[in-house]
C-alpha cells in the first residue's frame, strides 16, 4: 500500500510539475500570470479536441504514437494561444496583469466544461481505450508489473518522464544559457534590459507563450493520464496549487520536481488515510500553508534565499521611463 | 539589433500615453465596449445554436428582469458583488494588491455560520444576528490583517500571500461543513431550516430587499470615507507616493494595516449577508468565486463605486441571464462563465483606448534618409 501511495504521488506530481515549470518561465520574464489555472483548463480542452479530431479522422484505427501526438499538439496550440492572449493584454495593451490573469482564469475554467460537454459522447467514450492507454503507460504491462523496482520507476506514462526532463532542462537553460540570462534580466529590470538592446516585449511574449504551452500540458496529463475521465471539475484548483508551487520552489524548476512530489504526496496520502472527511480537508491546507511559510521566510531572509523577480507583475512601457 | 527598427523608418502605429481623456470620451469607449461584449456573447450563442441570435437576448431577459423575483435575485447578486468590490477598493487605492477577498468573505461566512448553528437556536433572534455580524467582522478582519502585517513589517508579497489565504479559508470552511454534517448527508446543508434562527428577516415578504438596502448604505459610507475623510485622504496620498506619505508624517505601516482591517471587516459583513440573508449554509464554495470577480470589478470600475455598480450589474445579467438563455436554447449552462470571461476581457481591452493614444502615420519615411537615427532622436526629444 505504501508503494501504491508513492507511485500515485509520482504520477500525480506531473500535473504540478508541468503547471509550475511553465509558470516559472512566464514569471521569470516578469509576467505574474494568474491565468495559469485557466490555461491548464484550456490545455485540457485542447487535448480533448485533439483526441476527438484524431479519432474522427482515423476512423477508429489509431496508432499509439499519433494518439499521443495529436492531443499534445492541440494542447500546446490552445494553451500557447491563451498565453499569447495574456501577452497581448499585458504587453501590447498594457493592462493590469492581475486583472488580465483573473479574467483569463474565468474564461478558461468556463470554456473547459462547456467544450467537454458539447463533444459527441460516442467518440469520447472511446478515449479510454484509444487515447488514455498509450498516454498513461510507456512500457508494456508485463514488464513493469514484475517487481517493486520496475513498478516504482517504469509504470508511468511518457509525460511523467517528459516533465522531469523538462524541469531539469529549464533549470539549465535559466542558469547557463545566454538567452536564459537575458530572460531573467527582462524579469528583474526591464528598463535595464531594454537599454542593453534586449527586446523586452519579444522576450515577454515568447516566454509567456512557451510557459503557457508547458502549463497546458498539465491539463492534458490530468485528462488522459491521471484521471482518464472527462470529469474536470477540480482541475482549476490544481492550477492554483501549481502557481503556489512556483513560489514554494523560489522560481527553481529543478526544486519543483521534489516540491511537486511533496504537494502530490500530501494530496494522495490524505485520500488513502482513514481520516474523517473534515480531516481530509484540513490536510489539504498543508501545501498552501507551507507556501505561505516559504513566502514569509523568503521575504525576511531575502538576501540568502533569493527573491521573486523584481519586475514581477509590473508592465513595461518604454515611454514611462 | 536596436538600430534595425530605426533604419526601417518610422512605425505606422505609434502608441503614447494619454495625459487625460474627456468624460465624454470615456463614456463612448466604455459604452461601445459593453455593447461589443454583449454582441459577442450573442454571436457565440448563434455559433453554438444556429439561428439563436435574438432568442439569446430573450433568454437573458427572461432570466433576469422578467418579473419582480428574478429582478430581485439579479440585483442581490450584483449588490453582494459590489459590496465585496468596494471592500477591497481602499486597499487597491494604496496599491496593496489584495486578491484575498474570496477568503476574507468566506471567513466572514464561517463566523456567521458557526454562531448560526450553535448559538442562534438558544437566544433571541436579534441578539443572534448581531453576534453573528460581530463574529463575521472579526473573522474577516483577522484574515485580512495577517497578510497586511507581513506586508507592513517584512514586505512580503501580498498578491501571493492573500491568494494562498483564500484556499486555506476554503478548506477550513469545507472542513467545518463536513464536521457538522446534516443527517443523511456529507455536508452541513441548510442551517436551522425549520426555525429560521439567525436568518435575516424578510422585508415586504421578499428575500434580499433588506440585504440590498444594507449594502447600498455601506457602499455610500465607504465612498464618503474615501472621498471626504482624513483617513481616506491618507490612502490617496499613499497611492501617489509612499515617500511623500512618509515625509508628511503618515505612518505607512499603520495605514496599511488599518485599511486592510477595514476591508476585511467589510468582507466579513458580505460573508454575514451571504450566510444569514441568502445561502443559509456554509461550505468551500459558498462565496462562489465572487471574491475574484470583485477584483476585476473594482479595477475596471476605476475604484469608483458608481462605475463598479454598473459593472457588477452587467456581470450579474450576463451570468444569470446567459445561464438561463443557455438552458432555454438547450446547451450547457457552463457557457455563462465563458460569457463572463469574454465580458471582462473586452472591457479590459477597452481600458487601452482610455489610457493610450494611437497615432497612425501612413506617410512614413522610408530608409532612404541619409541619417535617420538622428532625426528620430530629434523627434523623441520634442
Amino acid at each position: 500500500m505504501f508503494l501504491k501511495i508513492i507511485i500515485d504521488s509520482i504520477r500525480f506530481s506531473a500535473i504540478y510539475l508541468f503547471g509550475s515549470a511553465g509558470e516559472t518561465i512566464t514569471e521569470k520574464s516578469g509576467h505574474l500570470n494568474l491565468g495559469t489555472p485557466g490555461i491548464v483548463c484550456i490545455g485540457s480542452m485542447g487535448s480533448m479536441i485533439g483526441a476527438y479530431f484524431y479519432i474522427s479522422i482515423s476512423g477508429g484505427n489509431t496508432i499509439p504514437f499519433l494518439s499521443v501526438l495529436f492531443p499534445l499538439l492541440f494542447c500546446v496550440l490552445f494553451a500557447g494561444l491563451a498565453g499569447a492572449l495574456f501577452s497581448f493584454f499585458a504587453v501590447t495593451l498594457n493592462c493590469n496583469q492581475n486583472v488580465t490573469g483573473l479574467a483569463l482564469t474565468t474564461f478558461g475554467a468556463g470554456l473547459l466544461p462547456f467544450v467537454a460537454s458539447s463533444l459527441d459522447g460516442e467518440v469520447t467514450a472511446s478515449f479510454a481505450t484509444k487515447i488514455v492507454k498509450p498516454i498513461s503507460h510507456l512500457f508494456p504491462k508485463t514488464f513493469y508489473e514484475s517487481n517493486w523496482f520496475t513498478q516504482l520507476f517504469f509504470s508511468y506514462g511518457i509525460f511523467v518522464y517528459l516533465g522531469i526532463a523538462l524541469a531539469i532542462a529549464i533549470a539549465i537553460f535559466m542558469k547557463k544559457a545566454k538567452t536564459g540570462l537575458f530572460l531573467r534580466t527582462v524579469g528583474e529590470n526591464p528598463a535595464a534590459a531594454d537599454a542593453a538592446g534586449i527586446n523586452v516585449n519579444r522576450y515577454r511574449y515568447l516566454a509567456t507563450i512557451v510557459g503557457s504551452a508547458i502549463s497546458g500540458i498539465a491539463g492534458l496529463f490530468y485528462t488522459f493520464d491521471f484521471s482518464g475521465s472527462m470529469d474536470t471539475s477540480s482541475l482549476s484548483g490544481y492550477g492554483w496549487l501549481a502557481l503556489s508551487l512556483v513560489i514554494f520552489t523560489m522560481w527553481n524548476t529543478e526544486l519543483g520536481i521534489a516540491g511537486s512530489f511533496m504537494f502530490a504526496f500530501l494530496y494522495i496520502s490524505s485520500k488513502y488515510a482513514n481520516s474523517t472527511p473534515a480531516g481530509e480537508q484540513l490536510v489539504s491546507i498543508i501545501p498552501y500553508g507551507a507556501t505561505i511559510l516559504v513566502l514569509v521566510l523568503s521575504s525576511i531572509f531575502s538576501r540568502k534565499l533569493g527573491k521573486a523577480p523584481a519586475g514581477l507583475g509590473v508592465s513595461y512601457f518604454r515611454e514611462d521611463r | 539589433m536596436a538600430n534595425k527598427s530605426i533604419l526601417r523608418g518610422e512605425p505606422v502605429i505609434r502608441i503614447s500615453r494619454r495625459a487625460d481623456i474627456s468624460w465624454k470620451g470615456i463614456t463612448i469607449v466604455k459604452a461601445s465596449s459593453i455593447l461589443c461584449a454583449f454582441l459577442l456573447c450573442g454571436l457565440l450563442s448563434t455559433i453554438i445554436a444556429p439561428g439563436s441570435f435574438f432568442s439569446f437576448y430573450g433568454g437573458v431577459f427572461s432570466g433576469t428582469f422578467v418579473n419582480f423575483d428574478t429582478t430581485l435575485a439579479t440585483l442581490w447578486d450584483a449588490a453582494i458583488l459590489l459590496l465585496i468590490a468596494v471592500a477591497i477598493t481602499p486597499a487597491f487605492k494604496m496599491k496593496f494588491w489584495n486578491i484575498g477577498a474570496e477568503g476574507q468573505v468566506l471567513m466572514g461566512c464561517l463566523g456567521a455560520a458557526m454562531l448560526m448553528k450553535f448559538l442562534a437556536p438558544h437566544v433571541p433572534n436579534p441578539v443572534a444576528i448581531i453576534l453573528m455580524l460581530v463574529l463575521a467582522i472579526i473573522f474577516g478582519s483577522i484574515w485580512a490583517a495577517i497578510p497586511a502585517l507581513f506586508k507592513a513589517f517584512f514586505n512580503t508579497n501580498e498578491t501571493l500571500f492573500t491568494l494562498m489565504m483564500n484556499y486555506i479559508a476554503t478548506f477550513i470552511a469545507a472542513a467545518f461543513s463536513k464536521a457538522n454534517k446534516a443527517v443523511g448527508s456529507t455536508e452541513i446543508g441548510t442551517i436551522n431550516i425549520s426555525g429560521h434562527e439567525g436568518w435575516l428577516p424578510n422585508l415586504f415578504g421578499k428575500d434580499y430587499i433588506l440585504c440590498i438596502i444594507i449594502i447600498i448604505i455601506l457602499v455610500f459610507g465607504v465612498w464618503f470615507f474615501l472621498k471626504f475623510s482624513k483617513k481616506g485622504y491618507e490612502i490617496a496620498v499613499l497611492n501617489g507616493s509612499v515617500r511623500t506619505a512618509e515625509y508628511v508624517g503618515i505612518n505607512v505601516k499603520w495605514v496599511t494595516i488599518r485599511t486592510m482591517l477595514m476591508g476585511g471587516a467589510l468582507c466579513g459583513i458580505a460573508g454575514f449577508l451571504i450566510v444569514s440573508g441568502s445561502a443559509h449554509t456554509i461550505g468551500g464554495n459558498v462565496v462562489n468565486g465572487r471574491g475574484f470577480t470583485a477584483v476585476m470589478i473594482s479595477w475596471l470600475g476605476h475604484f469608483n463605486p458608481l462605475q463598479m455598480s454598473l459593472y457588477a450589474l452587467l456581470y450579474s445579467i450576463i451570468t444569470i441571464g446567459g445561464g438561463s438563455a443557455a438552458g432555454d436554447l438547450g446547451y450547457s449552462a457552463d457557457v455563462a462563465t465563458v460569457f463572463s470571461g469574454i465580458f471582462f476581457l473586452i472591457i479590459l481591452a477597452s481600458e487601452f483606448f482610455i489610457n493610450f493614444r494611437l497615432k497612425f502615420n501612413f506617410h512614413r519615411k522610408k530608409k532612404e534618409d541619409d541619417n535617420p537615427p538622428s532625426e528620430t532622436m530629434v523627434e523623441g526629444s520634442k
